[in-house]
């Protein structure tokens, strides 16, 4: 009686002291009474419970077992089946104790069922066994699951692993749903009947509805499409030699398939893949770099080189580029080369760039017919195969940029002179002169040039103003006539006359009746050669000549001089002899209003000319006619100084008369009177001085400026 | 019976009817004036292509009804002023040629034909003649030109005409100033090449032939498929001939060429056109030796001689008048001292001025006379006569005077300016049957035995030394001072030796054709 009192004593106090250490324990951790016990709690509640069995107070511990397994149902605390699975075990070991073997056997059910493969641990009483096995040969059966291909599937919603070769898995008995759910593979649901103690057999085969595919390439970055549809680019992987991560495209239908790799600056492959019931990985595809070498000259050394608007150094120089269309740029102080080339893989290319002195259209005005951006492409493309000129539209920042604190009208150089000779709304030639350099200084270019939309339909105005001018050169051209564009652009790449000229300073004329050159006045060369008045030249350098036209054109024909000239001379007596005359190589003025010769950009050429004379007479001839250039565009004061420096000797053509005369000229446009008069005196005395070579005489016209 | 809908319905209708009709009106007053403008410029180019084809009289219709219906246009002066270029260049009625001209000036004063009609102005003041008067007037003309409208491309033409009357006035240095601008200020423009002929002429005169053959052959350098380095050629062939192969060998050589038929009877007259033509008159009629396809000799049937108009063309001269190769003809009759006018009928020599007059040499009237261009008696030109006379651009007239033994040299007015005894210090011409100038207006003399070639000009000394300056024209009565540059004869036994020259022609070039009444041929000499 006395034990059972101690007994009921010592459960009422553990029941009391696990109640209360267990809703101190509720109370200090739940934040609610609603939430239940928490995870900590339970686990109290079963070490509690567990000492209590170890004590040998089974009552007191089923009860704690009763508590913790209402506790865990209550609040739904599924996730921890383990500790669930024990407090059953341990509720069936205590009510077992208590002789309840009903009740262990139901909480062995309940464990089964929450964990079918459970098992007692060893040591466990050989009768709770016994008890055990019994349940579980009634509750449990086996399912022997094998699946191919091998992988995930869920039973009840719990995830199990199979693999072709059976294996057995514990199961209560009873229905169970199975579901395989796997990338490629038809989706499986079906169910299996489980029978206490005995082996369901359970095997599933996945059958193959798409595939996967990984491709793996060298390097990464590589685009993927797959029959022409892009599925992204290969990651970034780690391997050192730059084989990249696998990209996985999931869901491809099973067949052929062309499967293409591409990247800028490779050769894209291309390749047929067929997909068939297996997941499909590529080896590292290797793509070729796709490039192509180009070595870059320019006729301006130092000339700075740009590829897609990317500073590449300067010419000479070679590049790698990518295969495919570039725009090359090459800035040189002195011109500018654009173009758009294409290169192939494995090209080995040489571009000599030549450089064209730079016009950047500045202004631009435009009409409702023609509106400013169309009216600029049609005339880049009506000059674009102009040779020495490139008149072209400048990115809009960079325009925009240099035309900033500037003043600039919008008729600037293309406002149609008046019929008495007034321009329109022009500015003063020394600000046009200034406002042109500074605008081209800022636009690293040439010059500028102004384009406006003419009366007549397609028709344009060009005024191009070299750096340094005051006056520009205006063209028309029609961007719908492939003949007016031609014209336009032979204007602008024609060569300028030659400023230096081989001569045998003797006056031929043409007689009718007489085959041959005919000799009128023999002067220099001719004279120390023995030519007379009334001498025919009949051949030059072994070949005949009929007509002086013959005989310009073999002398013509002499690059350098000096150097000797054989001629066949007939006399009036009609007595042939051989003479041999040294050809001189002189100099020669451009005309001052040739309509053919673009004068703004003679003014660059000649500065050119003047730089890389290859000798003093070359150099002279280059200043000479670089003056009149000037006098041409209204710079009087520099053609007066570039006058200074060329010396001519007395004589026909082109002399100390000729100079004399365009200084004159000068003195008088700069208002230097009296030595105009000087000058011009001077031009008259020179009497058989020309303005060019077969151009008017000076001294009449200096005479008449004397005279006025 | 109407009921009131329909009447409200009429008087809706009707209004917009007369709504319409006023704005069709309105739509049909402006549309004339824009209907005008094309319909001018369109029937203006309609005479442009009439007159390309030739088509004057439908030319100049359409250009009277632009003028005189469409006078607002745009183009009505563009159509006086084709108007007046018929005139001018086809025609040469100089009197409406300036009516159009006057009516440009002074009804479209500013307009894109202005600068064209004061060149023109000019040109017509030269068609009067070379007097001092014509001269400056027309200078003033072509100075407008490049002082009003600088710009004009009609400023080379005003230069280049300019330079020619210069070169009438005698104002040498000016004529080149002129010519000089032309090319140094204009060298593409269409008169580039001309003005190098002038200049060339312009330096003959100044006494620099070889400096002249210089320029010259620019043309020829640069324009070589040129009409003007044709006559280049021509010129240079003269001036060479003459300055510098006649400085050390005869300037003339016999050719073999052979013209007309062999045994050559009753020739009167030989004949140079400007376009090279060569011609005959026999007492049977005008026969071409060497002309151009398609040229036609005038028609007269008992020719007395051969004359060139003043524009060179040939023109036959009959025993009371003359007539042109399109069979024009123009009869002559002079006044009598009794009263009432008589007919010319021994019309021996005949020669047009410039401003179209004709200088008649009657074996019957005391004196040479002057006829206008359609011939209506002017005056006497002088009392001398002579059976051969010849006329050069700046009107000077070289006659024949046998009685005095000279050749004697008029100027426009009759006075004489200059006379070639007929034996000179290094020359003799005893005979002298003809006389024809050159374009420079070198005078070429036939003897019977002999050609001489003499100069108004500085002729350059034999070493080629540059003459003296040209003295600035003196004021008092004009005299030209003709000395010899070459003379031509051959011994009797040569080949080249004709005895009795009776007529012969100069071409351009300078080449002599010369019939000799003894060999029975013509001869040719380059």
């Amino acid at each position: 009686m006395i034990v059972k009192a101690r007994r009921l004593l010592s459960l009422a106090l553990v029941s009391a002291i696990a109640a209360g250490a267990a809703t101190r324990l509720v109370a200090r951790s739940a934040p609610s009474a609603q939430s239940g016990p928490q995870a900590g709690t339970l686990d109290l509640l079963f070490d509690q419970g567990k000492r209590l069995f170890d004590a040998f107070q089974y009552e007191e511990a089923a009860q704690l077992f009763d508590r913790l397994i209402n506790a865990m149902a209550v609040t739904g605390q599924t996730q921890r089946p383990d500790l669930l699975v024990q407090a059953y075990e341990m509720r069936a070991r205590s009510r077992f104790s208590l002789g309840d073997s009903a009740a262990a056997e139901r909480d062995f059910s309940a464990l089964l069922a929450i964990k079918p493969d459970f098992r007692l641990a060893a040591g466990v009483s050989p009768r709770v066994v016994a008890v055990f096995e019994g349940v579980r040969k009634i509750t449990v059966g086996q399912i022997a699951l094998s699946m191919n291909p091998p992988g995930d599937l869920q039973i009840d919603g719990r995830a199990y692993t199979a693999s072709p070769t059976p294996n057995m898995v514990d199961m209560t008995a009873g229905d169970h749903q199975v579901s395989v759910l796997r990338p490629g593979f038809r989706p499986v649901t079906q169910k299996v009947t489980v029978t206490a103690g005995a082996v369901s057999p359970l095997a599933l085969t996945l059958e193959r509805v798409s595939a996967n595919l990984e491709v793996v390439s060298i390097p990464e970055g590589v685009e993927v499409l797959l029959d022409g549809k892009s599925l992204g680019t290969t990651p970034k992987g780690t391997d050192a030699n730059g084989v990249s991560a696998p990209l996985m495209l999931s869901d491809l239908p099973l067949g052929a398939h062309k499967l293409e790799l591409k990247r800028d600056c490779y050769v894209g492959i291309e390749r047929t893949i067929t997909l068939a019931a297996a997941d499909l990985r590529t080896e590292p595809l290797r793509l070729t770099p796709s490039t192509a070498l180009v070595s870059i000259q320019s006729s301006q050394p130092t000339a700075a080189v740009f590829v897609d608007g990317a500073a590449r150094g300067q010419a000479p120089t070679d590049v790698t580029v990518c295969a495919g269309s570039h725009l090359i740029e090459v800035r040189g102080a002195k011109g500018r080369f654009i173009d758009r080339r294409d290169w192939k893989t494995g090209d080995n290319a040489t571009l000599t760039a030549d450089l064209r002195s730079a016009f950047p259209i500045v202004v631009t005005k435009a009409s409702t017919d023609a509106p400013a951006p169309q009216l600029r492409t049609n005339v880049e493309r009506a000059l674009a195969p102009a040779k020495r000129v490139m008149v072209y539209a400048p990115a809009d920042a960079e325009l925009q940029a240099a035309l900033r604190d500037e003043t600039v009208p919008s008729d600037w150089l293309v406002a149609p002179a008046s019929e008495t000779g007034a321009s329109v709304a022009g500015l003063p030639r020394e600000v046009t002169r200034e406002l042109g350099r500074r605008l081209a200084t800022k636009l690293g270019a040439q010059g500028v040039a102004a384009i406006s939309a003419g009366p007549e339909p397609y028709s344009v105005r060009i005024a191009l103003l070299a750096a340094g001018s005051a006056e520009p050169d205006v063209i028309t051209i029609n961007t719908a006539d492939p003949a007016s564009q031609a014209r336009a652009a032979e204007l602008l790449g024609g060569a300028l006359p030659p400023i230096m000229r081989p001569s045998i300073e003797t006056a031929v004329v043409d007689v009718a009746g007489t085959p041959g050159a005919v000799v009128v006045r023999a002067g220099g060369a001719g004279a120390k050669a023995g030519l007379t008045p009334g001498d025919t030249i009949v051949a030059a350098g072994g070949r005949p000549v009929a007509s002086v036209a013959d005989l310009r054109a073999r002398i013509a024909a002499i690059a350098t001089a000096p150097s000797d000239l054989a001629l066949d001379v007939k006399n009036l007596s009609g007595v042939t002899r051989k003479v041999t005359v040294t050809v001189a190589m002189l100099a020669d003025t451009i005309p001052m209003r040739d309509p053919s010769v673009l004068y703004n950009r003679a003014l660059l050429d000649l500065s050119e000319a003047i730089a890389s004379a290859p000798n003093a007479a070359a150099g002279s001839a280059a200043r000479l006619n670089l003056a009149i250039v000037d006098m041409r565009l209204g710079n009087w004061d520099d053609a007066l100084n570039a006058l200074k420096d060329v010396q001519l000797p007395d004589g026909p053509g082109v002399s100390a008369g000729t100079i004399a005369y365009l200084v004159g000229l000068c003195q008088e446009a700069t208002g230097r009177t009296a030595e105009a008069q000087a000058s011009f005196a001077k031009a008259a005395a020179a009497t058989q001085s020309r303005l060019w070579s077969d151009g008017p005489l000076v001294a009449p016209l200096a005479q008449a400026k004397g005279r006025r | 019976m109407i009921d009131q809908g329909t009447t409200r319905m009429t008087r809706r209708i009707a209004s917009t009817i007369v709504a319409s009709a006023a704005l069709t009106s309105v739509l049909w007053a402006q549309a004339p004036a824009t209907g005008n403008e094309d319909v001018a410029k369109r029937q203006l180019e309609s005479g442009r292509s009439f007159a390309r084809q030739g088509n004057y009289t439908e030319a100049l219709k359409d250009f009277r009804a632009v003028a005189d219906t469409h006078a607002s246009t745009s183009v009505a002066d563009n159509a006086l002023l084709e108007i007046a270029r018929y005139y001018l260049d086809v025609i040469n009625d100089t009197k409406q040629a300036t009516t159009a001209v006057e009516a440009i000036l002074t009804k479209y004063p500013t307009s894109d034909s202005a600068p064209d009609a004061y060149v023109m102005a000019g040109r017509l003041a030269l068609s009067r003649g070379h007097q001092p008067v014509d001269l400056e007037a027309a200078i003033a003309n072509f100075d407008r030109v490049f002082r009003l409208f600088p710009n004009s491309d009609a400023v080379p033409r005003s230069l280049l005409y300019a330079g020619e009357t210069h070169w009438y006035a005698r104002r040498y240095d000016d004529a080149l100033a002129s010519f000089g601008r032309v090319t140094a200020d204009y060298p593409t423009s269409a008169s580039a090449a001309d003005s190098y002929l002038g200049a060339g002429r312009v330096l003959v005169s100044l006494g620099r032939p070889v400096l002249a053959m210089e320029e010259l052959q620019q043309i020829r350098n640069r324009w070589p498929n040129s009409p003007a380095a044709a006559i280049a050629l021509s010129r240079i062939t003269l001036l060479n001939r003459l300055f510098v192969r006649g400085r050390s060998q005869a300037a003339f050589t016999l050719t073999t060429e052979t013209l007309g038929p062999p045994k050559l009877q009753n020739v009167v007259a030989l004949a140079a056109t400007t376009s090279g033509g060569i011609y005959l008159a026999t007492e049977m009629g005008i026969t071409p030796l060497s002309a151009p396809a398609g040229a036609k000799a005038p028609a007269s049937a008992r020719p007395r001689g051969l004359a060139l108009d003043s524009g060179g063309n040939l023109v036959g001269i009959e025993s009371n008048g003359v007539r042109s190769a399109s069979g024009e003809a123009v009869a002559f009759s002079a006044p009598q001292s009794s009263g009432g006018t008589k007919p010319l009928v021994k019309i021996d020599a005949a020669a047009q001025m410039s401003n179209g007059d004709w200088l008649i040499m009657d074996d019957d009237e005391k004196g040479l006379q002057r006829f206008s261009r359609t011939g209506t008696y002017v005056n006497v030109f002088n009392a001398t006569k002579t059976p051969r006379l010849a006329v050069n651009a700046i009107d000077d007239v070289a006659v024949i005077d046998r009685d005095g033994k000279t050749i004697t040299i008029f100027d426009a007015t009759g006075k004489v300016v200059g006379r070639i005894p007929f034996k000179g210090a290094s020359y003799d011409l005893p005979n002298p049957e003809d006389l024809a100038f050159d374009s420079f207006g070198h005078l070429y003399v036939l003897d019977r035995a002999a050609i001489a070639v003499f100069s108004p000009y500085p002729v350059p000394a034999a070493t080629g030394a540059t003459p003296p300056a040209t003295p600035a024209p003196a004021s008092g009565p004009r005299t030209v001072n003709y000395s010899l540059v070459t003379q031509f004869t051959a011994p009797e036994k040569d080949p080249a030796a004709f005895r009795k020259a009776t007529a012969f022609a100069v071409d351009p070039s300078g080449a002599v054709f010369l019939y000799d009444e003894r060999a029975q041929r013509v001869m040719v000499y380059r």
